[in-house]
């Protein structure tokens, strides 16, 4: 069976109408005003009965997922125009591409797996934060070799999930696997100027609000959504989200509408992305297979954002995205596993008061990305890792009991508590290290 | 409970951890939520708390008020030989020893509470936490509450592989001028002269440290302590190995 690979990032431009489609190690630009697909870096999906449309290609053409794009931004000028984009993979490569061009302007080796970019407002340099927990520096345009060039701002021994640079590019602010919110002086990350303290589960998602933007929207496993006051690490207001989609689930269930496979099946959430609007001071939020996008806006008297609606999907929402116009676009997988003729974008029109309408699948700024974007696939990765990032919650003392059941002696049981199934043997050659770090990656 | 000590040889565990893997800990969501008052029983302020949680958006449990705070840390203490010694010396500073590997921690507990016992009034500002500091100290301290942090001969990690699992490192020190108030004093210790070296690096290499010249370490009252109180000294000593010290202070920002 073919599957069509659905959109997993989405990134739309600060000041232009360019929404950028990420697809496994590939990615195509659409023009949000048109609807029409400008660049691609690979052949343009058809089914043999339409005609292609005209675009620009931009190499590499090369296939393969092996190496999907896990992060990418743009050099978002907050009084110009950014021409800039970045990206990182699985393939621990670091590339520059111009957008007016469209073409990879260069391409270097990173040490480890990037999951957060930043430009620095005067496009200087490129700021990535990476699985191991550490964050660099680079030049933008450099010929000298990595070892030269690459500087090492900061770093957290637990796993940073997510990286953003304020505004102001005053600080840079990272979040961890262990509950940690981290302010630190940029460039100078050695220099700590707070924590945000509150959270009780993995992070997943930083946010900072461009309209007030000392304030800093982060989520993850918790069961809220915290809003902070981020450079003195004070908490201002946490919203609760699982008792909101809770709610939804059984109106769902009240009429009738079969939810069996797409409500998460634990008590736990897991929030995919926050994406924002200055149009309207609206924020959205994606949350693990639950198949609709919270809305909220804001309070800006009280500085509080406040739930106002959902927007139900069919499919469970991969990632989202606001234009300029404040229409918000949302990828999803489809319900049935990506069925080739369901739609992978869909447009919530912004209307007047406050209200979203849904755009027909024929509507001209999604026809084309829908009947032309991303390829066919034969098996469809995994979309959902974010729930991944949870910790084992069993008690250390059950897991050591439960290994002397087992026979397996306590010392090693301690010192890898969350891997009781290979754990060394007593006297063996501990090959704990890389088996270990490999697993651990694998479960980011 | 008798006060009765006790023995080392039923504590005894690997001397190296994990610092990365997922170990069940129990620490504070912040350093505001966490209560001292079961640590140092003997330093509880008699002043009510209640008021001061109003502020807060998240409702937070009263903690009994402490008179104190912690001030000394102990980084990967062992069995707690500086703290014992300490204790004494210093009866009015609280000392906090933190231990990753259980049974260490145990024994270290156990000692505590058997001492408390034997000498009334005595080593009521001295406890331990089985903790992973390179992933958890700012859960505990405040920015600028220690003055005094010891690492004292920790886990060499050999292996360039391993590097990062090493204590001091550029991006833990970070952490460490965090919860160290300016002029606060680093203190480390090592038999292995290639872990030294890596500290001293390190830490000259940080803008917010300063070394602490040998004439003037000598003359810290807390050094003999440092060289001899603790397992891996004694051992040290035993088989007539060197020892490296270097100590650094923490200095402001520029």
């Amino acid at each position: 069976m073919a599957y069509r690979l659905p959109f997993g990032k989405l990134l739309h431009h600060l000041t232009r109408d360019l929404l950028i489609l990420v697809y496994g190690t590939h990615f195509q630009a659409l023009d949000t005003s048109t609807g029409a697909i400008i660049a691609s870096t690979r052949t343009l999906y058809s089914d043999n009965t339409d005609a292609i449309p005209q675009i620009k290609y931009i190499t590499p053409t090369t296939d393969g997922q092996e190496a999907s794009i896990r992060a990418i931004t743009f050099h978002n000028k907050i009084d110009g125009d950014g021409s800039l984009l970045a990206s990182s993979g699985e393939d621990k490569l670091l590339k520059v591409w111009d957008i007016k061009e469209w073409r990879l302007l260069n391409t270097r080796p990173v040490p480890k797996r990037v999951v957060s970019i930043a430009f620095s407002e005067d496009g200087s340099q490129i700021v990535t934060a990476d699985k191991f927990g550490d964050v660099y520096s680079y030049p933008i345009n450099s010929t000298e070799s990595i070892e030269n060039t690459s500087k090492l701002l900061l770093g957290h021994v637990s796993m940073v999930t997510d990286m953003v640079l304020t505004p102001n590019n005053k600080f840079v602010i990272t979040a961890d696997r262990d509950e940690h919110i981290r302010v630190s002086q940029f460039p100078k990350g050695y220099n700590i100027k707070s924590y945000c303290f509150g959270h009780t589960q993995f992070l997943s998602k930083l946010h900072i609000l461009p309209w007030d933007s000392d304030l800093l929207l982060s989520a993850g496993g918790d069961d809220f959504i915290a809003l902070w006051d981020y450079v003195p690490g004070r908490l201002i207001q946490t919203l609760d989200i699982k008792n909101l989609i809770q709610n939804q689930v059984i109106e769902a269930n009240e009429s009738n509408i079969d939810t069996t496979d797409t409500v998460p099946e634990s008590k736990n959430i897991a929030v995919m992305s926050i994406s924002s609007s200055n149009v309207m001071q609206h924020i959205a939020i994606i949350i693990e297979k639950f198949p609709g996008v919270l809305i909220l806006n804001w309070d800006a008297e009280q500085r509080h954002v406040k739930y106002m609606q959902t927007l139900s999907l069919n499919a469970n929402p991969l990632d989202c995205a606001y234009d300029l116009r404040g229409n918000l676009w949302v990828s999803s997988s489809s319900k049935n596993g990506g069925n080739i003729d369901e739609g992978l974008i869909t447009l919530f029109l912004r209307r007047d008061n406050n209200k979203y309408e849904k755009a027909s699948t024929d509507h001209p700024v999604v026809y084309q990305i829908n009947k032309f974007g991303t390829m066919k696939v034969d098996v469809l990765p995994d979309l959902y890792t974010t729930s991944q990032l949870r910790k084992d919650p069993t008690d250390w003392r059950e897991q050591k009991n439960k290994h002397e059941d087992e026979g397996v002696p306590e010392e090693a049981s301690e010192e890898s508590t969350n891997e009781s199934v290979s754990l060394p043997k007593k006297n063996a050659r501990p090959k704990g290290d890389s088996k270990r770090k490999k697993k651990r990656i694998k479960t980011e | 409970m008798s006060g009765k000590l006790p023995q080392k040889k039923f504590f005894r565990q690997r001397a190296h951890s994990n610092p990365f893997s997922d170990h069940h800990l129990d620490y504070p969501k912040s350093p505001t939520e966490m209560d001292w008052s079961t640590h140092y029983p003997a330093f509880v302020s008699e002043e009510n708390s209640s008021e001061l949680s109003l502020n807060a958006p998240i409702k937070q449990v009263d903690r009994p008020l402490m008179k104190k705070k912690v001030e000394f840390a102990d980084l990967g203490c062992g069995y707690g030989g500086l703290l014992f010694s300490l204790s004494t010396l210093y009866p009015e500073t609280l000392m906090l020893g933190m231990e990753i590997r259980v049974k260490v921690e145990e024994y270290v507990r156990e000692k505590i509470i058997a001492l408390r016992l034997q000498h009334p009034g005595q080593y009521q500002n001295i406890s331990i936490i089985r903790m992973n500091v390179m992933k958890f100290l700012p859960n505990f301290f405040e920015k600028g509450q220690l003055s005094k942090m010891f690492f004292l001969f920790p886990d060499p990690h050999f292996k360039t592989r391993k590097h990062k699992a090493r204590v001091i490192t550029n991006q833990l020190l970070a952490e460490y001028a965090y919860v160290l108030r300016v002029g606060g004093i680093i203190y480390t210790i090592s038999d292995v002269k290639d872990l030294h070296e890596w500290m001293v690096k390190h830490l000259d290499e940080h803008p917010l440290f300063e070394r602490i010249p040998d004439e003037e370490v000598e003359k810290d009252p807390i050094i003999p302590f440092v060289r001899t109180d603790t397992e891996e000294g004694k051992k040290v000593e035993r088989n007539k190995g060197e020892k490296f010290l270097a100590c650094y202070r923490r200095i402001m920002n520029q």
